[in-house]
């Protein structure tokens, strides 16, 4: 065996190797590096900076009379009363009286009570005259604070359809605020660059200096609608928010204002909710919320009547009228019907500046009467006071015999509302406070803050108006114990209008 | 004149054994050499404990095997629980330092598909698939609250987490998930962040520009891929599913299947997941 042989065999032993070996494989396979995954243990949970609650020792302290803060439970709101708990308790420390919107009375009414009213994520529509209702009193001064919220939602079928789709408030919300030029925008704001914990939790720094941004630097939404208006812009996004739909920066707005500043609308409530009222400066902006409702003067008239005074009444009556049974049962009978309205009544002698007053008086008090009497306008002919025979003059109106009216003068200074009661005697007197007690003026000829009521020639009081008894019917409060009452939600058909009734005197 | 020995059988003989036994010898050891083989991994189904499982079973096994040179994972999922895709990821990663992974995407790799798919080292898919909803999605747990008949031991102990809590855990896993993008697609990517945390989903072609798939293909040319980057060539194509010892898939879905046998996009069990729910926005 010679050296050729041993290398011949080699390459023929290594030949179908190495061809076989190269026909499959071309080379090893190196990975580029090593495979790197993400650095689990680098991420952390993102947690919000929590504001520091305000010590209440430097709240200022309010010394304004209690408002009252109509909170809407009547159109499916979307929330419950528990999840707002942060700013009912800001609305409490304001000094407001909180009450929800019920079934058991119409909304006008409840409304021409409340000093401020709130709406939550509605879900069913507002009536016509819930709306009116809601323009007067915002045209009267009263505040109104809408929230908007993206994320309560509720099944609805369209009639021709058989799968319920996700609806919310937008659209209720839009028929009530686009006479006053503020739309909410279906779709949400998000921030996929700076947020609080998620893409929905939105921060917003830009802020228009107001009553309502005072001590603001940074607030957090956490899922809210876009809001349009061309008015008040409190609360503007930033370059890098966006919504839903496409609308970028600048051009979000998440809080907005009416131009004359009595509607203010959000559109996220979750700010008001645990836990998140106390991120950044919300608990400041909730606080700000409940002084924007408090702070509202509504301006009374005499066609809100029944509803012109708050919680405690203050009746004047003249010093010469003797409290007998008749009286007591006249004031025993006063009582219980402003009971009824929550109200409170207190006897006293002396006019009490700055409180809510019904003062009773005859044409010849002219001590009580002859201030208001000259607001007014309003001529007596004071030879013949008390004699039956006097002429009493209310401009634009006419003239009268003083015996056989009755008047209701109305006056409003600084929140706080006087209603004078004034007639030719205290016989007459007590028939005027009936009209007062049927909470109704409909037999009665109401001019802005006049009322002219027709007594004595037989009237001895509204109940005995063949047409009062008719329009009352199903309509008499103060005598039917609540707990008999049936009341249904809807419809609410009007009663129907009394004309205008003046006895043609003169 | 012909001076040369005339050759003897014994010479013929001898040269014959020199010759052929080493060559056969040759031969019959490089018959040996085994013949290349890509391991192909299907999912077609979300990613759920058992499907998680099956796929983590079939990676273990091609990298246990030297003749599977590399794998080729054939995605057609709308994602699934959070820690069963984070399972399957971690162990293609694995996988990818021994073999390359080459993922084809059929209809779609959506959420935690997506995941996966991020994960291996070249993505084709078809010019009309489904590719992107990167992101977490959770179910809020109930707010803590006490029963009278029923006792625990701590606030959260019946509700696992406070809900604030949660919506935030939810954001700390989309990091870990946009971090397993940037660095499996590394350069490649030609979209920001906020984009890519947008949660949309893009057709294949629109995934191509946006570099978070390679290339538009198919399985031929996943295959031609895994091979080049494998260095292999003449080489078979198996299934893993039946070498890993599975049995065929289960006709049994995570999904919430109706009373009248219709399968939502649903989980069954809520929970964080990354996964798509393309009905989601009209049915909540």
């Amino acid at each position: 065996m010679n050296r050729n042989q041993i290398l011949m065999a080699i390459t023929l032993f290594s030949i179908p190797i190495i061809v076989r070996g190269f026909w499959f494989y071309q080379g090893i396979y190196q990975p580029a590096g090593k495979i790197q995954t993400p650095q689990y243990m680098d991420y952390t949970i993102p947690t919000p900076d929590i504001s520091t609650p305000i010590p209440d020792q430097f709240l200022p302290v309010s010394n304004a009379p209690a408002k009252r803060v109509l909170i809407d439970q009547t159109h499916q709101n979307n929330f419950k009363p528990s999840e707002i708990e942060p700013f009912l308790v800001e609305l409490g420390k304001q000094n407001s009286t909180i009450a929800y919107t019920s079934y058991q009375e119409l909304f006008k009414d409840q409304l021409d009570r409340a000093d401020a009213f709130v709406i939550i994520a509605p879900t069913f529509d507002y009536t016509v005259e819930e709306m009116d209702a809601i323009q007067s009193f915002v045209q009267r001064g009263g505040r109104l604070l809408v929230f908007a919220e993206p994320t309560r939602k509720f099944a609805a079928t369209e009639y021709f359809e058989s799968i319920p789709s996700a609806q919310n408030s937008v659209d209720i919300l839009n028929s009530l605020l686009v006479s006053y030029d503020i739309m909410v925008e279906d779709g949400y704001v998000y921030n996929q660059v700076e947020n609080e914990g998620n893409f929905r939790n939105v921060i917003f720094r830009d802020l228009t200096e107001d009553e309502l941004t005072n001590k603001i630097n940074e607030v957090v939404f956490y899922s809210t609608h876009n809001i349009r208006t061309q008015h008040i812009v409190l609360i503007k996004g930033s370059d890098t928010m966006r919504t839903s739909g496409i609308i970028q920066g600048k051009d979000i707005n998440v809080a907005a204002k009416s131009r004359d500043g009595n509607i203010l609308v959000l559109g996220d409530f979750t700010i008001l909710t645990h836990p998140y009222y106390q991120v950044a400066d919300n608990p400041i902006f909730i606080r700000n919320l409940a002084q924007f409702l408090e702070s509202g003067t509504i301006v009374r008239s005499l066609e809100d009547f029944p509803h012109i005074f708050s919680e405690t009444i203050y009746l004047i009556i003249p010093d010469d009228v003797i409290i007998d049974n008749d009286w007591l049962e006249v004031l025993s009978s006063l009582q219980t019907s402003t009971q009824y309205s929550n109200q409170s009544i207190n006897l006293s002698r002396d006019i009490h500046e700055g409180k809510d007053q019904l003062i009773l008086s005859t044409y010849d008090q002219g001590e009580i009467i002859d201030g208001i009497f000259n607001e007014f306008g309003i001529l007596v002919d004071e030879e013949n006071i008390g004699d039956g025979s006097g002429i009493i003059s209310i401009p634009d109106i006419g003239d009268f015999s003083m015996s056989e009216i009755g008047l209701f003068l109305f006056s409003t200074e600084q929140e706080k509302n006087q209603l004078y009661l004034v007639a030719d005697s205290f016989d007459t007197l007590k028939t005027l406070i009936g009209y007062y007690q049927s909470n109704s003026l409909s037999t009665c000829f109401v001019e802005k803050d006049i009322a002219v009521c027709p007594i004595g020639n037989g009237y001895s009081s509204p109940e005995e108006f063949p047409q009062y008894q008719e329009t009352m019917e199903g309509n008499q409060p103060f005598e039917t114990p609540a707990a008999d009452l049936e009341f249904t939600p809807t419809p609410y058909i009007p009663l129907p209008t009394q004309e205008p009734q003046v006895t043609p005197f003169g | 004149m012909d001076n040369s020995v005339p050759k003897t059988p014994k010479f013929y003989t001898h040269w014959l054994v020199w010759m052929l036994i080493p060559l056969t010898l040759g031969l019959a050891i490089s018959l040996l050499i085994p013949r290349p083989t890509i391991g192909m991994i299907q999912l077609n189904d979300a990613i759920y404990h058992q499907s998680a499982q099956e796929l983590i079973k079939q990676i273990i096994f091609a990298g246990q095997t030297p003749e599977i040179r590399s794998v080729v994972l054939v995605l057609n999922s709308p994602g699934g629980t959070v820690s069963d895709t984070e399972s399957v990821y971690m162990e293609l990663a694995k996988l990818r330092q021994k073999k390359p992974v080459i993922t084809v995407i059929e209809s779609m790799a959506a959420s935690g598909g997506y995941y996966l798919a991020a994960g291996t080292d070249y993505i084709f898919a078809k010019p009309s698939s489904s590719v992107g909803n990167i992101g977490v999605i959770g179910y809020l747990p109930s707010s803590p609250e006490i029963m009278e008949e029923t006792y625990s031991t701590g606030p959260y102990k019946l509700w696992g987490a406070p809900r604030d809590r949660y919506v935030r855990e939810i954001e700390m896993l989309k990091n870990g998930f946009l971090q397993a993008v940037l660095l499996g697609r590394g350069d490649r990517l030609k979209i920001d962040n906020e984009q890519i945390l947008s949660g949309e989903i893009w057709a294949g072609s629109e995934a191509v520009r946006l570099g978070l798939v390679d290339e538009l293909g198919g399985h031929s040319q996943a295959y031609e891929k895994a091979a080049a980057m494998s260095k292999i060539s003449h080489y078979l194509v198996v299934d893993l599913r039946n070498l890993a010892g599975l049995p065929d898939p289960s006709s049994d879905t995570y999904f919430y299947q109706t009373e009248n046998g219709i399968i939502t996009g649903y989980p069954k069990k809520a929970g964080i997941y990354h996964l798509f729910v393309p009905d989601y926005g009209g049915l909540q």
